[in-house]
C-alpha cells in the first residue's frame, strides 16, 4: 500500500480543523426561553383575568352584604365581568409563530447533531474496505480503515456543522426583528397593565372590597359573636388573586435575546478559507510520502 | 388612550385619602365612602380590556414566517444532506459487484 493512498483521507481528517461546531447549547436555550415565554405570557393573562373577575365578585359581594334601596340595583354588579380573552388570544398567536419558528431551530440541531454521520460513515467504510480488497490493489489494515472512517465521519460531520451553525448565524439574525416586535408588544403591555397601576389597582379593590365586607358584618347588630367568628376565620384564609408573572415575561425575553444574540455570533463560515487550509495540508501530505519514497 | 396614569392614580388617591379621613370614623361611614368610590374593576376594566384587545402594538401578522420557512428549507436540506451521505454505500457495494463481475 503506497502511503499516497491515504493523502486524500489525511485531507479529509484535516479538513475540520477551523471548521465551526453546532451552537447547540444557544439553540437550546432558544427553544427553552420561546417556550418560558409562551407560558408566562400565558398565566399573566390568566392571573389578569382571575384578579378581575374577583375583584368585581368582591366588589358585588360588598354591596350585597351591605344591602342596597332594591336589589335591582344591586342584581347588574353581581354579572359584571372584563373579558381579557381575545386580548389574550393574539399574544397566544404571536407567541404561537414564536414556537413555530423555535421548532424548526430545534429540528435542525436534531438534524445535525444525531448519529448518522458516525453510523452513515462505518457503513461506507466497510464498503469501500470490501471495494479495495476486492480490487486487490491493496491490502487495508484494520487501522488503516478506522482511520479513512474517522476521516469520513469528520468531512461529514465539519460539513453538515459549518453549514448548519452558517445558517442558524443567517436565521437569527433574521430572527432579530420579530423579536424586537415582541419586545416591543411585552413593553407596552407592561406599560398598560402595570406601569398604570391596573394590575396593582385589582389587587388593592380585592382587599379593599373584603374588608368593606367585614366592615358590613361587624356594624351589623344582628350578627351575633358566633358568624363574626365565622366571618374572620373566612378573611384569615382568604388570599387576593395576584398578578405577578410579569416578571417572568421579562426574564423570558431577556434569555430569548441571549440566546438569539449567541446564535447570530459566531465565526463566519469561510468555504475558500477552509479550502485553502486543506490544500496547504494536502501539500505538505504529498511532499511528505513522495520524500519517503 | 383611557386608561390613562393620571386617571387611574386620581382614583387610588382619593380611596386612600377617604380610608385616612375615615379611619377615626365609625365603621358605617368607612363602608359608605369606600363603597362610593369607583374602583379599579369596575372604572377601568372595560376600557382595558378594550385596548388590550385591539392594542396596535400586537403584530396582527406572522413576523416569524419569512425566517420560520428559511429554517424549514434548512431543515429540509439537512435531510437532504444526510439521504444523500446514506445513499454512498449502496452507491460502493454496487462498483464492488461490478468489479466481481469483471475480475
Amino acid at each position: 500500500m503506497s502511503p499516497l493512498r491515504f493523502g486524500p483521507f489525511v485531507l479529509l481528517a484535516v479538513v475540520t480543523v477551523g471548521c465551526q461546531s453546532i451552537p447547540t447549547g444557544p439553540a437550546q436555550n432558544f427553544v427553552a426561553a420561546s417556550n418560558s415565554l409562551a407560558q408566562a405570557e400565558s398565566d399573566y393573562f390568566d392571573q389578569l383575568q382571575a384578579a378581575s373577575d374577583e375583584s368585581h365578585v368582591l366588589l358585588a359581594g360588598a354591596i350585597y352584604v351591605q344591602g342596597g334601596p332594591k336589589f335591582s340595583t344591586i342584581a347588574p354588579e353581581l354579572t359584571k365581568r372584563d373579558d381579557f380573552s381575545k386580548a389574550k388570544a393574539v399574544r397566544m398567536a404571536v407567541m404561537a409563530q414564536l414556537q413555530n419558528y423555535a421548532q424548526q431551530i430545534a429540528a435542525i440541531t436534531a438534524a445535525a447533531t444525531g448519529t448518522w454521520i458516525a453510523d452513515d460513515a462505518k457503513s461506507v467504510t466497510t464498503n469501500l474496505t470490501a471495494l479495495l480488497k476486492d480490487q486487490r490493489a491493496a491490502k487495508v489494515t484494520s487501522q488503516q480503515a478506522g482511520l479513512i472512517q474517522v476521516a469520513v465521519e469528520q468531512l461529514a460531520s465539519a460539513i453538515v456543522s459549518s453549514v448548519t451553525a452558517r445558517n442558524l448565524q443567517s436565521l437569527a439574525e433574521q430572527a432579530r426583528t420579530p423579536i424586537s416586535d415582541i419586545a416591543t408588544m411585552v413593553t407596552q403591555d407592561n406599560a398598560n397593565i402595570e406601569s398604570d397601576n391596573f394590575a396593582p389597582g385589582l389587587i388593592s379593590d380585592q382587599q379593599t372590597a373584603m374588608i368593606a365586607i367585614l366592615n358590613a358584618i361587624y356594624a351589623d347588630p344582628r350578627v351575633n359573636s358566633s358568624q363574626r367568628f365565622a366571618a374572620v376565620m373566612a378573611w384569615h384564609g382568604w388570599k387576593p388573586s395576584l398578578v405577578n408573572k410579569g416578571s417572568d415575561i421579562s426574564s423570558a425575553l431577556a434569555n430569548l435575546v441571549t440566546a438569539n444574540d449567541a446564535l447570530a455570533a459566531g465565526q463566519p463560515f469561510s468555504a475558500g478559507e477552509l479550502a485553502s487550509q486543506a490544500a496547504a495540508v494536502a501539500e505538505q501530505a504529498l511532499a511528505t510520502s513522495s520524500g519517503a519514497k | 388612550m383611557p386608561t390613562s396614569n393620571d386617571a387611574i392614580q386620581d382614583l387610588e388617591d382619593s380611596k386612600k385619602a377617604l380610608e385616612d379621613q375615615c379611619a377615626a370614623a365609625s365603621g358605617a361611614t368607612l363602608l359608605k365612602l369606600l363603597l362610593s368610590i369607583q374602583h379599579i374593576a369596575d372604572e377601568v376594566g372595560a376600557q382595558e380590556e378594550s385596548l388590550l384587545a385591539t392594542a396596535a402594538y400586537v403584530p396582527q401578522t406572522d413576523p416569524f414566517k419569512t425566517v420560520t420557512v428559511d429554517a424549514r428549507a434548512f431543515v429540509a436540506t439537512l435531510h437532504s444532506i444526510k439521504a444523500a451521505f446514506a445513499a454512498l454505500g449502496p452507491f460502493l457495494q454496487a462498483i464492488d459487484r461490478i468489479l466481481t463481475y469483471i475480475k
